[in-house]
């Protein structure tokens, strides 16, 4: 019977007007963003790739371990395109050296920053609004206009049970919508697979299928509201009123509340603060760190640049390598020191900025929707843990690099730190004239780096992000499984006259 | 007869379940607005102050010498304003101060928010994060989010039934078997429904007030309050934009849910859908130039000039940028001067270049009269991109006129050569400019100052006509639907 009921509203249902017009709208959508999204992605993918092999390019011409201070670049995460999270916002280049120590810092990523007051777009934006909207809208007459056509008297009058009715009905709902779904995201997947470039892997599969699944808890925590206010409103028009007043406020209201709360309770130290910090501490080390320029006044000084942007000294009399060899022995080790020490200011005040996101987070709970941009940020692997893992990897890259350089010039104490290091009478040979000069800095040989640390990031695994989001999964399902009982309580004590 | 029509209206809203929902709905929405305000005030014009006194303190400093003043790089802040209560207009995330001398702007940066690391060569306009709000996307809840994305809704709720429902009720029947015509019906509606949205919309914008002005923190003064007025006013003529779309809609379906439907999803599509397209209308249509583009710009200026100085135009030996000798200090003035001249053409084609998008993405959503509202809204309220913009021009007009302040003075000084140019080794070894002190009193200072009611209401002229123009649409539709309308 239940299936009856079922097959019978489904197919009332998918011919109503709303429904076509949602899932068009859903369909139409997907195709006129996705192939912008994916372009992007396409974009920052090549921009990538260019900048990797540069990197390495530069890597193979490094004279000096004084100049290697490679930059580090992210690659583009591809579910960004589905939850763009903080993708956006998070700077993709990052260099290694010795003077300062890598933070996640909330910059802006495109240079134009007027345009971030267009909201940033991905699927989830486009798809959570007009998903939930349509599955409020199938909810909220299901009950409440039978009452109104007077056919729910017909139906109870007959032999089937109130639970069998409801349940048919939550079933057919489900369908009709997990239908839609089917179709927008069957068209995602087809242009994304159809892209260029663009490669998916299973893990990315998984991790869709796994977006999906939250999309459907999403859906039915809403067809679930819809039910409850046209279980307990008699007329379907109030019950819509309701259900889109609860929809404006899970929706707008409080996703942005919420980190306004956040921000009273938990107030932050003024970022100039931290600011004028740290240009204090950047002010105490160049007062105690040696200038390498004063080694013009001791005498000649030759050198060239380097890979990196780098300076490589080279052909100095023995008085100012002398003393260059003493600055950097004194200021390699202080600008370890305060790297160190202003990276903890700026530490400090991140923690509690993420303190009070992780409260704003909190506090929007109360909220489905967020509850599920939450879900679909940590499978995209686009949230904040994420790429605050991807900076304490590149934190412990950072200290690898060092202790590279340390281990190959005996604690910054070898004259190789700075200059090619060769022989006085090859250097002599060349001194001679200005061309000679050119010639040899250009014939150096680079660095043997064959041992160089290279960086490797792993994004989490799909195991760790379930492990993440499966208490908010969690919630989310007990949300449904609440609602769902509160509506079939009330459907079985109302009264159908 | 028409009045009897909104007087029943009315009382017929006023003792309805969504009069009450909306009007606590929207009293607590604007109380939370008023006191977030009042807060994120307090803190901004803290910095403010602080910001600028120290600018003027290090300005007074350099007073002791006139070539200090010319050269010496002030800054100006952006000053919180009182009406970002009514709309924020985007402000957190542009540039909030702007660094100059008299020869030239040298870059706008969102101060105190930007990259930690991000030292930014001098000549580039610095690309900034807009600090701890990053890691969270939110907007702010000002007048200009509840009024346009709440009370939008609000209106649709106490319209989709106005024809449709008493249809299903069968009273329009009997109001139409009296001799009253069918438009005064219609418009006695209107103006009965308008009349109970202003309830909730007053009392909401009321409390707000009330939270505003007695902390004490923000004052109004009269230019304000007539601007408060108009916003309202304009909020007005948002909403009716709504009410008249509820009307067409309920007149054109028989069943009063059909018509809710049919006006959420317009709903959706008007307020959040085309706003949302702003970003993919900009980005296809502008291309956004990058700092690496304004130093290769700047580079190949400068190269230009370093030319034009080997081949002569400047005399001989007019020394370079940097040079440590100068020997025909009016070469070198000649040739400073030109590059100055040539690098703020470059910096001012780059910022026109990087607002450019945004005017762009914000016309072509202008089909929205969401985007129209909050465009003349944030016109009116002095925010938003047309403030940045006039904030330029106004410092600008400032860099001008200290500029002819020093030449004046400098005029007075008989060892001067006065020759006005940013060369700072020709100052010293030749005296181009004075160096003799001037007094701080007479030295021209900045203000900001807000534009009149007036010279904002000409900003958004274009805007309001739009909107005006909306209603007078939606109201032509709704007039036919209902003329026509089958009450049978």
């Amino acid at each position: 019977m239940v299936w009856k009921i079922a097959k019978k509203e489904f197919l009332l249902n998918i011919m109503t007007f709303k429904y076509i017009t949602g899932t068009f709208m859903c369909m139409f959508l997907i195709i006129i963003f996705l192939p912008v999204l994916i372009s992007d992605y396409q974009k920052t993918l090549e921009a990538y790739n260019i900048n990797i092999a540069k990197n390495k390019a530069e890597l193979r011409k490094v004279k000096c371990y004084w100049s290697l201070t490679p930059t580090i670049h992210r690659a583009p995460t591809l579910l960004s395109i589905f939850s763009r999270g903080l993708e956006q916002t998070v700077p993709d280049s990052t260099r290694i050296e010795l003077s300062s120590k890598p933070t996640i810092q909330p910059s802006s990523k495109t240079e134009n920053h007027y345009l971030a007051i267009f909201p940033d777009l991905d699927i989830s934006l486009v798809m959570k609004i007009i998903i939930s909207l349509l599955a409020l809208l199938m909810a909220y007459d299901v009950i409440s206009a039978e009452r109104e056509r007077e056919t729910l008297k017909l139906i109870l009058s007959n032999k089937v049970s109130r639970a069998q009715v409801f349940i048919g009905k939550y079933i057919a709902g489900m369908i009709t919508l997990t239908f839609s779904l089917l179709i927008a995201f069957s068209v995602a997947m087809l242009v994304l697979t159809f892209s260029p470039m663009i490669a998916v892997t299973l893990s990315d599969w998984c991790r869709i299928g796994l977006m999906f699944f939250a999309y459907l808890l999403l859906v039915s925590a809403m067809y679930n509201i819809g039910l409850l206010f046209s279980c307990v409103i008699r007329k379907s028009s109030v019950s819509l009123i309701f259900s889109f007043m609860c929809w404006v406020i899970f929706l707008f209201v409080v996703p942005n509340i919420s980190q306004y709360l956040a921000s009273y309770i938990l107030p932050l130290e003024p970022r100039e603060k931290v600011d004028v910090n740290v240009a204090a501490l950047k002010e105490k080390r160049d007062s105690e760190l040696k200038s390498l320029n004063d080694v013009l006044t001791k005498g000649s000084l030759w050198g060239g640049p380097d890979s990196f942007g780098g300076f490589c000294y080279d052909l100095c009399s023995p008085g100012p390598m002398k003393y260059l060899n003493e600055c950097f022995i004194h200021n390699e080790p202080l600008k370890l020191k305060y790297a160190q020490n202003i990276w903890e200011i700026k530490d400090n005040y991140i923690q509690a900025l993420d303190k009070q996101r992780n409260l704003g987070g909190k506090i929007s709970r109360l909220s489905p929707v967020c509850l599920f941009e939450t879900i679909t940020c940590t499978l995209a692997n686009t949230d904040y843990e994420s790429y605050r893992l991807y900076f304490e990897g590149l934190r412990d890259y950072r200290n690898g690099v060092i202790d590279y350089i340390k281990s190959k010039t005996n604690n910054f104490h070898d004259i190789v730190y700075f200059t090619p290091g060769q022989t006085r009478q090859e250097r002599e040979k060349f001194y001679a004239t200005m061309e000679g000069r050119k010639k040899h800095f250009e014939n150096i040989t680079p660095l043997a780096l064959n041992d160089f640390p290279g960086f490797v990031y792993q994004p989490r695994t799909i195991n760790e992000s379930i492990k993440i989001i499966i208490y908010d999964l969690t919630i989310l399902v007990l949300v449904n499984i609440l609602l769902f009982t509160v509506s079939y309580i009330v459907f079985l004590r109302c009264d159908v006259r | 007869m028409i009045r009897r029509i909104i007087y029943k209206e009315i009382l017929d809203n006023l003792m309805s379940l969504r009069f009450t929902l909306s009007l606590l709905l929207s009293i607590l929405l604007f109380a939370a607005a008023g006191f977030m305000f009042i807060v994120e005030y307090r803190q901004k014009s803290q910095g403010y102050w602080g910001n600028t006194n120290e600018n003027l303190s290090s300005l007074s400093e350099q007073t002791k010498r006139l070539c200090d003043v010319a050269l010496y790089e002030q800054t100006v802040y952006r000053k919180p304003k009182s009406l970002a209560l009514c709309a924020e207009g985007f402000e957190k995330y542009f540039p909030d101060c702007l660094r100059f001398n008299i020869f030239s702007l040298l870059d706008t940066q969102v101060r105190g928010q930007h990259n930690f690391n991000l030292v930014g060569s001098m000549y580039s306009a610095k690309v900034s994060g807009r600090g701890n709000l990053d890691l969270v996307r939110f907007s702010d809840i000002d007048w200009v989010f509840i009024i346009s994305l709440i009370l939008s809704f609000v209106a649709l709720i106490f319209t989709y039934d106005t024809i449709c429902g008493e249809k299903e009720t069968g009273t329009l029947r009997l109001i139409l078997a009296s001799s009253i015509h069918r438009h005064k019906i219609l418009i006695g509606k209107y103006i009965g429904i308008m009349l109970t949205l202003g309830i909730p919309l007053l009392i909401g914008l009321l409390v707000n007030l009330l939270i505003v002005i007695s902390s004490g923190d923000v004052i109004l003064n009269a230019g304000d309050w007539l601007k408060i007025l108009t916003i309202m006013l304009l909020s007005f003529v948002y909403l009716s934009c709504f009410v008249w779309l509820g009307m067409f809609v309920s007149g054109r379906s028989t069943h009063s849910a059909n018509s809710m439907v049919i006006l959420l999803l317009a709903w959706v599509g008007l307020t959040i859908l085309i706003p949302s397209f702003g970003r993919v209308i900009s980005e296809t249509a502008c291309e956004s130039p990058t700092n690496a583009e304004l130093n290769m710009r700047i580079v190949e200026v400068k190269k230009q000039i370093s030319d034009d100085r080997t081949s002569g135009k400047y005399g001989e030996n007019a020394g370079s940028f940097g040079s440590i000798f100068v020997e025909n200090p009016p070469g070198t003035a000649r040739m400073m001067n030109d590059w100055t001249e040539a690098h703020n053409r470059v910096y001012e084609d780059h910022l026109n270049k990087l607002i450019a998008p945004f005017i762009v993405g914000r016309s072509y959503t202008r089909f929205s009269p969401t985007v129209l509202y909050q465009c003349a809204s944030e016109a009116i309220a002095g925010t938003g991109i047309k403030r940045f913009e006039t904030l330029y021009r106004q410092v600008k007009r400032y860099q001008v006129e200290l500029k002819e302040y020093v030449r004046g003075k400098d005029g007075e000084d008989p060892e001067s050569l006065h020759l006005l140019c940013a060369h700072s080794q020709a100052i010293s070894d030749w005296g181009v400019i004075s160096r003799k002190p001037v007094s701080f009193e007479t030295v021209p200072k900045f203000q900001e100052r807000d534009l009149a009611l007036g010279q904002s209401l000409k900003l958004a002229i274009w805007d309001i006509g739009l909107l005006v123009l909306f209603n007078m649409f939606f109201f032509a539709a709704a007039f036919v639907s209902f003329l026509k309308y089958d009450v049978r």
